[in-house]
């Protein structure tokens, strides 16, 4: 189906967008990222290490992923801001996964750092994309702030917890103008798929299948999800219901009494 | 003149006066050239300004490049960013609560 998505002006064909975080090896990435079909990919900006061989950009380009670079592990403004400007100049990309953490057991954002740094790169003329909670009026406010989309979280990451909040995912899908991602939290294919039967444009996930016991087989269950939710979305479910509703006529039916 | 004491990548190290940024990066990152991004005293120079930018004493200097991060943060069972020995240090915490400027 022919249903692309349309993020930070770049049209995209697949609505799942994987992390790299947590694979074992990158040739278990590499073939994650192709099974998964994902066009973009996220990125971690740490110190140089001498010693390391082969790179995750390399597997990206292998793969023709757009590295979308974050700022996982700041925990203030000032370092997320930064380390965007770090990933612009290292990979001449205005994208930045803008992730701004509480603290580090349950690293939810810290709201009030995040929306400083948002407004902040987008007026240096980044495509802003937060990771933030799931919270409608904080996904309002940096829709308003400029950002190029919403990420709100469905479970803590790396928790594998699923959307443990969906009526307020309902809530941020329904106003939102700008694309909202599911980020964080996805288990399994079925977390995938309900994100996007509840309205989301797509899904970023990165445990889920980075540390799955075969992360090339739950990259293709995910790409599958992620349609099929997506396909269901647009379809129009039939409304829940209490009670039974047959879908046989009774009229015509035979009297089939003994004598 | 006598040697600077300089910061890179959160280790000391003395270097000669008129050394550069470049310098530093090459003997930092040496074969790995590509997708680099530098932090001098939690500012980014650009890779065009390294070879003209000499280091004074004390200056912090931190080389960066690209590694496997997914959706969100460090893992939950990683330690505080500050006991984390890879995360660059880019700058002082803020005192307060500052609204950002830059």
């Amino acid at each position: 189906m022919d249903d692309p998505l349309t993020l930070a002006g770049r049209t995209l064909t697949s609505r799942l967008i994987l992390g790299t975080g947590g694979a074992r090896s990158f040739e278990e990435l590499e073939a994650a990222l192709t099974a998964s079909g994902a066009e973009v990919a996220t990125v971690a900006l740490r110190r140089v290490d001498p010693q390391a061989r082969g790179s995750v950009t390399d597997v990206l380009e292998r793969c023709g992923a757009q590295v979308l670079p974050n700022t996982a592990g700041c925990y203030t403004a000032h370092d997320a801001i930064v380390t965007a400007r770090l990933a612009r100049e290292a990979f001449a990309t205005d994208w930045v996964k803008l992730e701004v953490i509480a603290d580090g057991r349950t690293l939810l954002p810290e709201a009030v750092e995040l929306l400083d740094a948002a407004e902040a790169l987008v007026d240096e003329g980044f495509q802003v994309l937060p990771y933030t909670n799931d919270d409608p009026v904080l996904a309002r406010r940096l829709e308003e702030l400029g950002c190029a989309a919403v990420m709100p979280l469905g479970a803590p990451i790396g928790s594998g917890g699923g959307i443990r909040n969906p009526a307020n995912l309902e809530l941020i899908v329904e106003r939102a103008g700008v694309p909202v991602i599911l980020d964080a939290g996805i288990g399994t294919a079925s977390d995938a798929a309900r994100a996007m039967e509840l309205g989301c444009d797509g899904v970023l996930l990165a445990s889920a299948v980075t540390r799955a016991e075969q992360p090339a087989a739950m990259a293709e269950a995910m790409r599958h999800a992620v349609s099929a939710g997506r396909l269901a979305r647009t379809a129009g479910r039939i409304p829940e219901q209490r009670y039974a509703d047959p879908s046989t006529t009774e009229s015509g039916r035979p009297d089939l009494s003994p004598r | 003149m006598s040697e600077l004491t300089v910061t890179v990548g959160g280790q000391q190290r003395t270097v000669p006066p008129g050394t550069t940024l470049h310098d530093v990066v090459t003997d930092v990152a040496g074969a790995q050239p590509r997708h680099l991004a530098v932090a001098l005293n939690g500012e980014v120079v650009p890779r065009s300004a390294w070879p003209a930018r000499t280091l004074a004493d004390g200056d912090r200097v931190e080389v960066v490049t690209a590694i496997q991060g997914g959706a969100g943060g460090p893992h939950p069972h990683a330690p505080p960013p500050d006991a984390r020995p890879d995360a660059p240090h880019l700058a002082a915490r803020p005192a307060a609560h500052p609204r950002w400027s830059s």
